[in-house]
């Protein structure tokens, strides 16, 4: 069990934490494949992991001094928890002890104090909050979600944002997915060179050159769930809108789905008898159940689970927290940012 | 009925002289890694040859140290069966253990009685009776340290030989209860006449279950203390160093076999003996120097543990919550225990069978969104 990557679970993340959070890192401490270092009341947990399964070995605890909110879906305390939390956790990815952090907390949270307490991983690139989306199968591989960066909800990037962001989001899809060259996209108003703003335009230029991801062009938010893309590029705030959309026509899917299941006896049967082919479609469309949004470009990988997410949801985001430390994703992404820089120093024409 | 077969292991057994201490082992699970669950797990368990036989984590430096602690003595009563009897001492002889009486299932003379090849109460009730009487004609009391595993009823079974030793239960209930175990009239008889023989004494010290097949912890909350789960080697050995039955010689044999032969790192380390101190199985104080004084100078300090982890480690120990003193132990209702692990054993089949099925559809739709 040498040489494992070090997780650090924030269990004060999550609308039912610390319990969904705690069972899913019991779970994966018997997976053996990861260190978990769990940042929580370490008299409550202890109290809690004793109705567990799980192997010491691979799972400590340490304390904080927040209690976990008694409520939940209180945001202000949800907040105040995480304000008191993740600093440890953070500082635990910055003295070298952690590799990767997990939380589901208030994602603003989140990236406010990531940023804050991490060193960027190449100076004057700011960090993006990557989301991944269900698209049709793509021609790259048997991965069915798409990247699309940045959706943190910041309002502008520059163009040299934007290329940067098309360098993390292909080394993500190489290490992550598996794409040998991944397809990489900017999203804008229509497919042509010059539509979209000018930082789109510009950034359109510069990738044209790039040769260690194949640049597609521009793509349409209508073309994302297409597949025509592995890495989809937007400013914050158009991805942070795009991923709102996503998600609400997921939750109308699903309602629907529910209402018609109440509503006649006829159109449940049939749902029944589409149960297996809707299950797999609910696997795949619901957000909640990905597990956790990338926060790259900063030295150390912060994973941003949703707040709603259930326990499956969370392993999930421990597992690909662990595949994401064992892959060296910071180092690609270093790498793929350096190898970008070139591109600038051949011109913009 | 057919006797549990009892012999001694090594000539020399008789020959030591007023031990302090005896150690109680099971086998299967607790010592030696085996899978009962499939045909393949039997068979390869039948077998394989002593050399192959492959070691819970860190229990082979644990049970030699003890071994050639000074008036110690080891007992091992396994539900394996006779005819391995010769593989299982050369085991031993290949690790270096030496065990003082090595008492093993007849399953040959069982065969007309299905239900006592199963049954394991009555059996290891009978054998730790036998090895006890087998004990006083040597000694007039010693203590006992009991050791199994979560597979079974192990630790009912120890706490059951604690209590009818120690007279705390009558012989009235203990045949109502045996009954309920399912065993046969002249298995009954046979424990109440092997009781009959013993002086009231209260011997068992610890009863340490290596928690194998990964149970929760709170499982042995309903024993009411007398039991101490342990996830490995290495906990044991701190419970024991922490009562004085293990010197810091045994702690970096554990350790060192742990990091050595099965590739525990430092934070394996770490995490076991932060758990340990969480759970009360041993203090702070009793911890903090194990990780100060004794592991950042072994072979551990190779694999991540020297000093500055080691302090690392010392600060969030001191900042650990105080564990609470256990109260004092209530008598155990024994057939709802019984019948409690029989459930539990029930549900792990099912959990495991249903671990790879897909979460179903009506589930969903029927649950409603807040």
């Amino acid at each position: 069990m040498a040489h494992q990557p070090t997780i650090v679970i924030d269990t004060y993340g999550g609308n039912s934490a610390p319990d969904a959070i705690l069972t899913a890192a019991a779970k994966q401490s018997l997976s053996g494949k990861a260190q978990l270092l769990l940042v929580g009341d370490a008299a409550e947990l202890q109290r809690r992991l004793a109705s567990l399964s799980y192997d010491p070995m691979r799972l400590r605890i340490v304390g904080a001094p927040a209690p976990y909110p008694r409520h939940t879906g209180d945001a202000l305390a949800a907040t105040q928890a995480a304000r008191a939390a993740l600093p440890i956790a953070l500082d635990l990815l910055t003295d070298g002890e952690g590799d990767v952090l997990v939380t589901a907390a208030p994602p603003a949270v989140a990236w406010e104090l990531s940023c804050d307490m991490l060193k960027p991983i190449a100076a004057g690139v700011p960090p993006a909050l990557a989301s991944v989306v269900p698209t049709l199968p793509r021609s790259s591989g048997d991965d069915p979600f798409a990247l699309v960066l940045d959706v943190s909800g910041t309002p502008s990037h520059e163009s040299e944002s934007l290329v940067a962001f098309a360098a993390m989001g292909a080394a993500y899809a190489r290490v992550v997915s598996g794409v040998r060259q991944p397809q990489v996209s900017l999203l804008s108003t229509g497919l042509g060179l010059d539509d979209g703003p000018p930082a789109v335009v510009a950034a359109h230029r510069v990738l044209k050159k790039a040769s260690d991801f194949q640049f597609v062009g521009n793509m349409r938010a209508v073309d994302i769930p297409r597949g025509y893309a592995d890495v989809v590029v937007s400013d914050g705030f158009t991805g942070h809108a795009v991923r709102g959309l996503l998600e609400g026509l997921t939750d109308l899917t699903i309602d629907a789905a529910r209402y018609a299941w109440k509503s006649k006896v006829t159109w449940r049967a049939g749902l029944r008898l589409l149960s297996p082919g809707v299950g797999m479609l609910k696997r795949v469309s619901e957000f909640k159940e990905y597990g956790g949004s990338p926060l790259l470009g900063l030295e150390k990988l912060v994973l941003v689970a949703n707040p709603d997410s259930s326990e499956t949801a969370l392993a999930n985001a421990i597992a690909l927290a662990g595949k994401c430390a064992r892959r060296g994703l910071s180092t690609e992404v270093a790498k793929q940012l350096d190898a970008t820089q070139e591109l600038w120093q051949g011109g913009t024409s | 009925m057919s006797e549990p077969v009892d012999q001694p292991a090594t000539a020399a057994a008789n020959e030591r002289a007023r031990p302090e201490i005896v150690y109680r082992w099971d086998l299967d699970k607790t010592y030696v890694q085996t899978d009962f669950s499939s045909v393949r797990g039997l068979l390869r368990a039948a077998t394989e040859k002593a050399e192959n036989k492959r070691v819970v984590p860190g229990m082979r430096a644990l049970l030699t140290g003890l071994s050639r602690r000074h008036q110690a003595r080891i007992i091992v009563v396994s539900g394996s069966p006779t005819q391995m009897r010769p593989k299982i001492e050369r085991m031993f002889a290949l690790h270096g253990v030496r065990c003082d009486r090595l008492v093993l299932k007849d399953f040959v003379g069982r065969v007309t009685k299905l239900r006592s090849v199963r049954a394991q109460v009555p059996y290891k009730l009978a054998a730790h009776l036998d090895t006890r009487a087998w004990l006083l004609e040597r000694n007039a009391d010693v203590d006992e340290i009991c050791f199994g595993d979560d597979a079974e009823v192990d630790a009912l079974i120890y706490c059951l030989y604690t209590d009818i030793v120690a007279r705390r239960i009558d012989a009235t209930r203990l045949r109502g209860l045996l009954s309920h175990c399912g065993a046969y009239d002249d298995e009954v008889r046979h424990i109440l006449s092997s009781l009959a023989k013993l002086p009231r004494q209260d011997p068992v010290r610890r009863v340490f279950i290596h928690l194998d097949t990964r149970s929760p912890p709170s499982r042995y909350h309903t024993y009411q203390g007398r039991v101490t789960a342990t996830f490995n080697a290495l906990q044991i050995v701190l419970s024991l160093h922490q009562d004085g039955l293990a010197g810091p010689v045994e702690v970096t044999a554990v350790a060192e076999a742990l990091v050595r032969d099965f590739r525990v790192d430092a934070h394996g380390l770490a995490g076991s003996i932060e758990d340990a101190t969480r759970r009360g199985l041993c203090s702070a104080d009793t911890a903090e120097r194990v990780v100060a004084e004794i592991l950042p100078h072994t072979d551990a300090a190779q694999a991540g543990f020297d000093a500055r982890f080691a302090d690392r480690v010392v600060r969030r120990l001191r900042q650990a919550p105080p564990v609470a003193p256990a109260g004092e132990p209530e008598p155990l209702a024994y057939e709802e225990l019984f019948d409690a692990e029989h459930r539990f054993a029930s549900a792990r089949k099912m959990a495991r069978k249903a671990a790879s099925r897909v979460p179903g559809f009506r589930d969903f739709l029927e649950s409603e969104r807040e």
